[in-house]
């Protein structure tokens, strides 16, 4: 008898199945699935889904170290927001600067790094922060220095502080002041550095007469020739000197004072001070600065362009180093450390003056390659700016004033034959009015600060000029560093209320 | 308030209406306070005495409501002095 080969009305036993089988093989399964065995997916889906969870995965670990180390720095910190504070006192408070980088239309690039990277562990300290951002290049060096004017005309007595109806206790000036000093400052960046420092030479350097720069430059423009009548009355302008301020519309060829009228009456104006009113020993600069808060630097590189962005892409995938860096960074400037701001000794400045005076020439590397100062912080940041916008921003300047001026005479002529009626309206002119003279001349007025402003700025911030620096400074700076690494537990700090 | 322009009535007018809108603010506040601790404070009245927790409670609540006002007045102070000067700068 076979136990092999049945026949149809006695086929084999199955052998006995074992485990899972046996209790899966009733469940409506297809039996065909119960004997496969485990295999790989096709070779294009592997390739698909290892790609794929690749980037998932990095980009995952990538957030997840970033929280971690956020809350890493945060909980070192976070103690000192449980510290009671009388109900009279404030809480300290740092002002944080953040320039336009150049060649990018978003000038807010520098204060989003300090708010998405260093703000969150200020926060969790308690500490209190002031932005000040730069909309153009150049706004940060001209805020500072008019703050830096405005301190110095309230110390020599020339304006009087304002004093409200009652005097709280916190607000008395030495106290601003020492307020001001303890909180610090952060600068965001080379170019905000460049902008700062820029500014308080400026303000320690410059005269202390109330200057609007709106007025200034109208009285410039006045002179310059664009608005002239192609006529030659050039016997007439010669005549009329600048000192005849009221308009006289009855001499039509010349239109020039029309822009004193415009501006006065857009403020109301206190009367202004005399330049002359000033003598010239409290006008001069002093030869020695107040202490000045320390500074916390911050180093950023904004990435821009086509070429930039396989570096762009580098940075999505690991913003855990600009965490990491934005926390230190904060950390320093809560824990309070500061030493003093590092600059080359006197006589390699004075030799790299002399010797670099054509600002076309790119800067000889001499202060480069001595040991590297605070001067020179976050140099490599410049290399990252866009060649093109570097090269071409003057460029761009001139060619968009040429174009305005001139299709500016155009403009002129029909204003003023409309004005004058030698000439009706047309009927697309009856409703579409073309500007007339005086909102002309508002136009250039706004279109001319802008450039110069702009030129202005970029001439601080190129990144062939160096930091600017003044022997005056140079005991009077200070920069947070990190606490000294023997472990004093009370290291240097200075006290942070 | 102006006090150099009003002769003496009219000045112990405003001094008497001054000094009692304070009392109105003043009783306000207490009845505020009041209410406030004791919302927070007493949960539970199983016992109609105030037990050390509570008592405790109490002292911390008007401590700090007290301190928050004087520092919301500061504040607050400082805040219009500053509109004023820059409404007067202008």
């Amino acid at each position: 008898m076979s136990s092999t080969g049945g026949d149809s009305a006695f086929p084999t036993p199955k052998p006995p199945q074992s485990g899972v089988r046996t209790v899966l093989q009733y469940t409506g399964i297809p039996p065909s699935w119960l004997d496969k065995r485990p295999s790989l997916p096709s070779r294009n889906w592997l390739i698909f889904l290892s790609v794929t969870s690749a980037v998932t995965g990095y980009y995952i670990y990538d957030r997840q170290q970033c929280k971690k180390i956020r809350q890493e720095y945060v909980d070192q910190v976070k103690d000192l927001a449980a510290q009671p504070l009388g109900s009279m006192e404030l809480p300290r408070k740092v002002t944080v600067y953040g320039a336009k980088w150049l060649g990018d239309e978003d000038y807010d690039r520098s204060m989003k790094y300090f708010r998405k990277y260093v703000k969150p562990v200020l926060v969790a300290a308690a500490v209190d922060y002031d932005m000040i951002k730069g909309r153009r290049l150049g706004d940060i060096a001209r805020r500072v220095a008019e703050d830096i004017r405005a301190e110095r005309r309230l110390m020599l007595g020339l304006d009087q502080p304002m004093t409200g109806p009652m005097q709280l206790p916190g607000t008395s000036p030495e106290e601003r002041r020492r307020r001001w000093l303890e909180g610090g400052l952060v600068i965001v960046g080379r170019q905000t550095l460049k902008e700062y420092m820029a500014g308080l030479k400026r303000g320690w350097t410059e005269g202390l007469e109330v200057v609007d720069r709106e007025e200034q430059l109208a009285k410039d423009l006045e002179n310059d020739g664009k608005f002239d009548e192609p006529e030659p009355e050039s016997s007439l302008d010669s005549s009329l000197g600048d000192d005849e301020p009221i308009p006289t519309p009855s001499r039509i060829p010349t239109s020039r004072p029309f822009s004193v009228l415009t501006s006065p009456t857009l403020r109301v104006p206190p009367p202004p001070k005399p330049a002359d009113g000033i003598p010239p020993h409290l006008n001069a600069p002093p030869a020695v600065i107040p202490p000045q808060p320390p500074m916390l630097l911050v180093s950023f590189t904004n990435h821009i362009g086509l070429t930039q962005i396989p570096i762009m892409i580098w940075d999505f995938f690991n913003e855990r180093y600009k965490v990491r860096d934005g926390a230190e960074a904060a950390l320093k400037l809560i824990k309070g450390c500061t030493r003093p701001f590092t600059a080359p000794p006197p006589e390699v400045l004075s030799r790299a003056e002399e010797a670099s005076t054509d600002p076309a020439q790119p800067q000889k590397p001499f202060l480069a390659e001595l040991s590297p100062t605070d001067l020179d912080f976050d140099r490599e940041a410049e290399s990252y700016y866009k060649k093109s916008a570097v090269r071409d921003f003057l460029k761009e300047i001139e060619a968009a004033r040429k174009s305005y001026y001139d299709g500016l005479a155009k403009k002129l002529e029909t204003a003023r034959a409309l004005a004058r009626g030698t000439r009706e309206p047309t009927k697309e002119e009856k409703n579409y009015p073309p500007p007339t003279e005086v909102e002309l001349r508002a136009e250039r007025l706004k279109k001319e600060l802008r450039w110069r402003s702009d030129e202005e700025g970029f001439s601080i911030v190129r990144p062939e000029k160096d930091v600017e620096w003044d022997e005056r400074f140079r005991n009077v700076l200070k920069v947070y560093t990190d606490p000294p690494q023997d472990s004093k537990s009370d290291g240097a700090p200075t006290p942070s209320p | 308030m102006d006090f150099s322009q009003m002769n003496p009535a009219e000045q112990a007018h405003m001094t008497r209406v001054i000094e009692r809108k304070q009392m109105q603010d003043f009783m306000r506040m207490y009845s505020n306070l009041v209410e406030r601790c004791f919302n927070a404070c007493c949960n539970d009245f199983t016992s109609k005495a105030l037990s050390s927790k509570e008592e405790q409670c109490v002292l911390n609540c008007t401590d700090k409501f007290l301190k928050h006002s004087e520092r919301v007045g500061a504040r607050f102070a400082e805040h219009n002095a500053e509109m004023m000067n820059s409404a007067v700068q202008k």
